[in-house]
Formats: C-alpha cells, structure tokens, sequence
C-alpha cells in the first residue's frame, strides 16, 4: 500500500464533504444567472441608450394623406437646415410597413392605414436638442409634428436597468453571504464531527494553521467540486436560453450578448467559490482552535 | 523536567478534582501513577500533556512555566509529549503506518525517511505483518502497541500512558510495562498511571498515589521522585 506522508486527518470516502458541494452548485448555478442576467440587461441598456442619444425622431400625426406628405417635406427641410443635425431621412412606406410588420403581421399593414409619417434624425456627436425651440420651429411648418429626443424614454430604461443591476449585485451579495454561511456550518460540522481527531492531532503539537489547512484544502475541494457542477449547469442554461431566445427579431438577443471580458469574469465564479470556501472554513477553524488550550 | 507546586485543577465551577499537587520528576526517571477510579489520575495526566491549565498553582515543564506560557508556545512542548491513550484515540481511516508516523509528519520529519523510520519502530513493537492494517482489524494488544508505537516514534522527552494494560491480559499486560522500561532505559522520563497492583507490585519504581485529589509518593521517599536505577527496577 503507498504511503504519502501528509496529514490527513479527516477522512474521505462518504464523508467527503456530503451534501456540501451539491449545495455550492445550486449557490453558484443562481450567482451566474443572476451575474449573466445583470450583466446583459445591463449591456442591452447601454447599447439602446448610445443608439438613442444621438438620434431624434419627429412623427407627423395627420389623417390625411396629403397633408402628411406635405408637412414631412416641409419638416424634413426644416430639420437639414438645423445646426447639429448630421442628417434627417424620411422613412419609405416600406420602412414603415417593415416596422409594423412584426407586430401586425406580414399583410396586415393595409394602404389606408393612417400610419404617421415619420423622419428619423441623426445628431452630431455630442449634440443636445433644445427640444422647445425646435418644437416651435416645426410647429410653424408642419403643425402636426411631434418632436420626440428619447431623453424621457432613455432615462426611464437608464433608471430601469440600474435597478435590475442593483437587484442582480443584491442577489449575487446574498448568494455569497449565503454560501460563506452554508461553508461555515459545514467547516463547524466537520469539527464537531471529528473532535476526536482534531483534539488529538491538537496534543501531538501540532499548529492551529496546520490543522486549519487541512480543511482549507478539503474545503476548496468542495468548492472547486461545486462551483464547477454548478457553473457548468449554469452555462448550458444560458446556452439553452441564448439558443431558444435567438429567433426573436430586434436584435434582442445579441444586445443582451456578454463581452469577452465579462464571460472571462464569469469563468472566474467557481475559482472564486472556491476560494471563499476555502478561506471561511480556514477562518472557522482557527477561531474554534483558538478557545481550546 | 517536571515540576508541580501546590497545583489544584477543577472543571468549570465545580469542586477541585486535585489539591495542592507537589512533585518533582527528574529526567530519565519511572513512576506509576496510582489511585482508585475517581481519584484524579487522568486529570493530573491532562495538566502533564497539556490538555489543560491548572486552576492555581505552579507547572514548570522542560524549564517552562506552563500556567503564564503563550497559547503558541505550547505546541512545540506537546511535540516533546508522548501520550498513549486508555482508549488507544487511533485514526480509523489510516493505516497502522500512517497512524504511527502522525507525529513526525507533524514535528516536519523529511517524507523520505518516515515510512522507513515508522516500519522498523513497529517492528519493534512485534507489528511488522500489520504495518497497512487499518486499527479496526487489530486486536487489542496489537492497538496498545501500535498506540505506543505512535506515542515514542518521535523519541518524546516525555512519556505518558493512561491505563496502558486496562485492555490487555495479564501476559501482554507485563509486556507492555517491559515495553516502556526498555523505551525508559533511552532516556525517556515515563509516567504510566494504572490501578493494576500486579503491576505495580512487579517493577519496583516510585509510585505517585492519588486519593480523593491529592498526591502521596510512595517509594521515592521525597517529595521530589528520583529515577530508580535498572537493577531496582527489575528486582
């Protein structure tokens, strides 16, 4: 039989750990989709935001047809002529009829429809709208013109995803706090457990850190073991999610898309449960070390 | 080596389980501790391997003052202790090998000579075909040796052995003693306390009674015991 001089003084086999590594997977499974989830609301955000801080968009609301079509003319010049404006395009009857299209149905969008006309409008880099004067300014040549800058919808998604992000950062908080709970009851289970061994270890001189090692190595074995199932069933969920949610159109889905540097962060969960658990069973121990002789 | 000046001990808020204990052991020397059940002797082995701190009074070990010592100082003396246990406290998932060599591992023994270091040592204690078995498949008397075994592997300044023949016939009983005069014989001071009079009456070595919590010294003839010579010892 091998012999390797280590001190293992805790057994392995079925009290390896128990139910502890399958309760970190089930800490980390929720802590990456809570992680993943913030993150792609949060990159959804920023991305609909930078479209829409630079952009405007002025509707002409008018029933009839021909006074539409004049006043967008009228508007549109109107808006090319405007200081910071890099560009003003009045949208087609397709354009309109392609925006409609996948809420009313391909057909659906009849001819008599009275659909606004809409201009869509590019700013300078930069560039803020005095959004009352230029009102005026239309209103002079196309009283049926509505200026819309997206500020108030921008602030409303802004203030939105901040506090779906603040929700994720909570919950991720909380999985952590409860995973360094769950840790610390398994590390003092274990002492209890095996009092008996630990005492005598203890009598044959050996140091607190020395004892406290040995569950930090078998601690951060479980937490490897855990965050790794945990992690990896939390990768195929997202997979499975991505794969699913992929067919919506509007881009949804690669909005929502982590970057390389935010999927190299998420790859560092289960190394960094791992550590947690490796350290708040070292600290559990060395604490209940320290009130024995 | 050892000194005790009027030491009591109690547990929590009870009566003190030993009073104005005064001894002195001198290196290299023998002593039975004795006594009826109840009497204090595993509590006086307890203050002697460091398991816990007297109530009062004074213990002096290998020059230190173990009642003001600092809780990190202590380890390093345990690791001159050797303890055998009444109830042997092996490790049931290693092997008997493993078990004996703890001591080394933890004292920082070089990986490459403990095994062999381990191997001739239970040999020596008539183990050498049980060396990979697990203590759950050892006989009792093979346990207390194997126990022994564990407790001298790091040739300890200091000896203890609480009951060492309560779980072994009368034969292996005198075996072991002979066991632990031999190991005695190297230098180590040993303290075996036992309520086995066959024992005791054997060996003539210097005996520290206990009664009802305190200490008489019997065949010492001073308060502090001095080590009986060889030829004493096996008269």
């Amino acid at each position: 039989m091998s012999f390797e001089p280590k001190l293992r003084f805790l057994p392995e086999g079925k009290e390896g750990g128990g139910i502890l590594p399958w309760v970190i997977a089930v800490m980390v499974y929720l802590c990456t989709m809570a992680t993943a989830s913030g993150l792609g609301i949060y990159n959804a955000a920023q991305d609909w935001s930078a479209d829409l801080n630079n952009s405007a968009t002025v509707q002409i609301v008018q029933a009839d047809r021909d006074q539409r079509q004049q006043q967008a003319q009228a508007a549109l010049a109107l808006l090319q002529a405007t200081p910071g404006v890099a560009s003003a395009e009045l949208l087609s009857d397709d354009d309109l009829r392609s925006l409609l299209e996948p809420w009313l149905g391909t057909g659906n969008v009849s001819d008599d429809l009275p659909v606004p006309a809409l201009i869509k409008v590019d700013l300078l880099q930069g560039v803020r709208l005095d959004l009352d004067a230029l009102s005026a300014q239309l209103a002079e040549v196309a009283p049926d013109a509505r200026l819309d800058d997206h500020q108030q919808w921008i602030g409303e998604l802004s203030r939105t995803a901040g506090a779906i992000a603040a929700a994720a950062i909570l919950a991720v908080l909380l999985i952590v706090f409860a995973t360094t709970a769950i840790v610390v009851f398994g590390a003092q289970a274990r002492l209890a457990s095996h009092r008996d061994n630990i005492e005598i270890i203890h009598l044959m001189g050996a140091e607190d850190d020395v004892i406290a090692q040995e569950f930090r190595y078998r601690f951060m074995y479980y937490g490897v073991r855990g965050g790794s199932i945990g992690f990896f069933l939390a990768a195929a969920s997202l997979l499975a999610i991505y794969k699913l949610a992929s067919g919506i159109e509007g881009g949804l889905v690669q909005e929502m898309s982590l970057t390389l540097t935010q999927t190299a962060g998420m790859l560092t969960i289960p190394l960094i449960t791992a550590l947690i658990s490796r350290q708040t069973a070292g600290m559990t121990v060395m604490r209940a070390l320290a009130r024995i002789m | 080596m050892v000194r005790f000046e009027n030491v009591g001990m109690r547990y929590g808020h009870g009566s003190e389980v030993l009073q104005d204990i005064s001894f002195e052991l001198e290196r290299g020397s023998f002593h039975f501790l004795t006594g009826p059940s109840g009497a204090g002797k595993s509590s006086l082995l307890k203050l002697l391997y460091l398991a816990r701190r007297p109530s009062r009074g004074l213990i002096t070990l290998f020059g230190q003052d173990i009642s003001t010592a600092k809780r990190s100082e202590l380890s390093a003396l345990r690791r001159r202790i050797g303890v055998v246990f009444q109830d042997f406290r092996l490790f049931e998932h290693m092997t008997a090998v493993e078990n004996a060599a703890l001591p080394l591992i933890i004292a920082g023994g070089e990986p490459d000579k403990i095994r062999d270091h381990v191997e001739e040592l239970l040999c020596w204690v008539g183990l050498e075909g049980r060396m990979d078995a697990r203590p759950s498949t050892l006989s009792g008397g093979e346990k207390q040796r194997l126990a022994i075994a564990r407790a001298v592997i790091n040739r300890p300044d200091l000896l203890l052995a609480d009951e060492p023949t309560g779980n072994v016939d009368p034969e292996m009983g005198q075996r072991l003693i002979h066991l632990f005069l031999e190991l005695n014989k190297l230098g180590t001071t040993t303290v075996i306390a036992t309520h086995d009079t066959s024992i005791v009456t054997s060996v003539k070595v210097p005996e520290l009674r206990l009664h009802n919590g305190a200490l008489e010294i019997i065949g010492g003839g001073m308060a502090s015991s001095q080590a009986p010579n060889q030829n004493e010892r096996q008269s």
